[in-house]
């Protein structure tokens, strides 16, 4: 009883330290989870950061440079800095609450810029200068979700059972309902109860695919997670979906969920066979391989 | 708004508190309460669980799934499923409110009417496995029907979502009502627990985190300002810093400069006279 009570003393200790830094010092301190992804590596990829509450100096706009900006920033930044430049730039447009589409980007499509944009459900294919931006892991500001031995500890199972791994909050959109249902009645669907991090990073590991309904978002961290534990997220199609499978990322897109049935085990099998091995080659959670993507489609 | 209120065993003294609290929020309310010991009250129409056997309830008894548990609790809060189904039959009541005898509101049912849906069943999720009556609302009999039929034809498989979604371990009734959300979602509407905001919604319910963060947890030290990460509100709130505070006796949460009201708080550690709203007066003595 006496441990017990020590160790829930600690713990509360621990925890009241973690809830003073995330309310105070969070978003003052600038960690970086290289070699993941994460918007903080994207930022720090930026030659400026434009926020409308901050002055911005047109003058040291160069051609070709890298803007980083949040999409609530977005129509500021076209009328004080897109209508008053000649120059070329790149921008990489952060958004945490919305899905972009057209509507969102306030004709910037057609001005003269390169754009890598979050949580967008626009097919890249049908415009020339448009990219994705992955959201990628959490923040390492965040400690807890984002501790990289989290990641660096995980098993990455290599022989994976093969079933659809769910683990989501399923009161964060309505749409994730419908994927109950099929839990309910499947077998081919293994739920798990989220307890914490590592757990739920080596549990999904251990198999071929895992389901990725969207949340307040399209694109969720759970996507780049269970990319890096080598298992392949089920995602409902969209010009979302559609643009990683253009990126050569491994995915399976289902128009409905109940579509997943429709698979044999043979053919889900084979599917990971065949899709898993764009895992040898690339690390499709990995810094490197979106710098790589972002610097090669930047304006020359 | 009509209130069912369900207690097995000896009446704990708090029951008066929960019962002042629901009359001093909501002036409309009317309080229903199903309890083995008798209230005598102007304020309350009782009545005996004796009275509540039915169909389900002897369909429960016979399946007698924690005839291995020596606390009868869990037996009892399994039945409450249907006693409540019961409760709206004998007291002929299409509409209700329900949640834990530890729970005090602070919003009357008028001013909440807008986050719930008619015709399906309202109630707080706490965990991917977890459906709990912080705060439910019953809005249709025949809705709430379907859905003690489907936790019946769940028992009746139970070892089948045993071994499917708790390692083989006995579930309890969240768990069972959480599967009858599985089986058929469109009866169920998720009350709000956590600030989304796309929405307008300024409104919040809770399932139990924020009274365990508030209030404590019985028989438990130190949990009182904590967060449990395995449950939603937990989760986010030790993600995002979101603040909890207990203020002129209303529970509030601020979130990006933004302040949301919570409707309702589990009082888990049972100490309620410390969390009686605004309005509190003391009907029942």
């Amino acid at each position: 009883m006496f441990i017990k009570v020590i160790r829930q003393l600690k713990r509360n200790i621990k925890q009241q330290i973690y809830l003073f830094y995330i309310r105070n010092f969070k978003d003052f301190i600038k960690l970086t989870n290289k070699p993941f992804i994460s918007i903080n590596n994207f930022k720090k990829l930026s030659n400026h950061v434009y926020s409308k509450n901050k002055k911005f100096n047109l003058n040291k706009l160069k051609m070709n440079d890298i803007i980083f900006l949040e999409i609530e920033n977005l129509n500021s930044f076209v009328e004080h800095v897109v209508n008053n430049i000649e120059v070329k730039i790149n921008l990489l447009i952060q958004n945490s609450n919305i899905v972009i589409v057209e509507e969102s980007l306030n004709n910037l499509l057609s001005k003269n810029l390169v754009i890598f944009a979050q949580n967008m459900n626009l097919d890249i294919e049908k415009y020339e200068n448009l990219h994705v931006l992955p959201t990628g892991f959490k923040n390492r500001n965040l400690i807890r979700n984002a501790k990289i031995k989290n990641y660096l500890n995980v098993s990455r199972e290599k022989v994976k059972k093969n079933n659809i791994f769910i683990s989501i909050d399923f009161s964060k959109h309505k749409n994730r309902l419908d994927l109950l249902k099929l839990i309910f009645k499947n077998e081919i669907f293994v739920f798990n109860r989220y307890s914490e991090h590592k757990t739920f990073l080596n549990e999904m590991s251990k198999y071929k695919f895992v389901a990725c309904p969207r949340g307040t978002k399209i694109d969720t961290v759970l996507i780049w997670e269970c990319l890096y534990v080598k298992s392949i997220p089920v995602l409902l199609k969209t010009d979302f979906s559609k643009n990683l499978k253009h990126l050569g990322i491994p995915i399976l897109e289902v128009e409905r969920w109940e579509d997943i049935l429709l698979f044999s085990e043979t053919e889900l099998n084979n599917f990971y066979q065949l899709e898993s091995e764009k895992f040898l080659n690339n690390e499709f959670s990995s810094f490197l391989f979106w710098d790589k993507y972002i610097k090669d489609n930047l304006t020359n | 708004m009509n209130y069912f209120l369900h207690y097995s065993g000896k009446l704990p003294e708090y029951h008066k508190i929960t019962i002042n609290n629901i009359l001093s929020v909501d002036k409309d309310a009317k309080i229903y309460f199903c309890s083995d010991e008798k209230i005598d009250s102007k304020y309350v129409t009782h009545c005996y669980p004796d009275q509540l056997n039915n169909e389900f309830i002897e369909m429960v008894s016979k399946i007698n799934y924690f005839k291995d548990e020596k606390n009868q609790l869990w037996n009892t809060s399994l039945l409450r499923i249907y006693y409540l189904f019961e409760m709206a039959k004998l007291f002929s009541v299409d509409k209700f409110v329900h949640f834990d005898l530890d729970v005090m509101i602070y919003e009357p049912f008028d001013n909440i009417k807008d986050n719930l849906i008619e015709s399906k069943f309202n109630i707080t999720p706490m965990t991917e496995l977890d459906l709990i009556f912080g705060y439910s609302y019953v809005s249709s009999l025949e809705n709430y029907f379907e859905i003690c039929s489907d936790t019946i034809e769940i028992l009746n498989n139970i070892n089948y979502f045993e071994k499917k979604f708790y390692n083989s371990k006995k579930v309890n009734e969240m768990m069972l009502l959480n599967f009858a959300l599985m089986k058929n979602p469109n009866n169920f509407h998720l009350l709000t627990t956590l600030p989304n905001f796309n929405d307008n919604e300024v409104l919040l319910f809770d399932p139990a985190q924020y009274g365990h963060h508030l209030c404590g947890v019985d028989k438990k030290l130190f949990v009182k300002n904590t967060f449990e990460e395995k449950q939603y509100i937990g989760r986010e709130i030790l993600e995002k810093g979101y603040k909890v505070k207990f203020k002129n006796n209303q529970p509030l949460l601020f979130a990006n400069g933004k302040k949301y009201k919570i409707v309702n708080l589990h009082v888990h550690k049972k100490n309620l006279h410390k969390f009686k709203s605004r309005t509190y007066k003391c009907l029942l003595k």
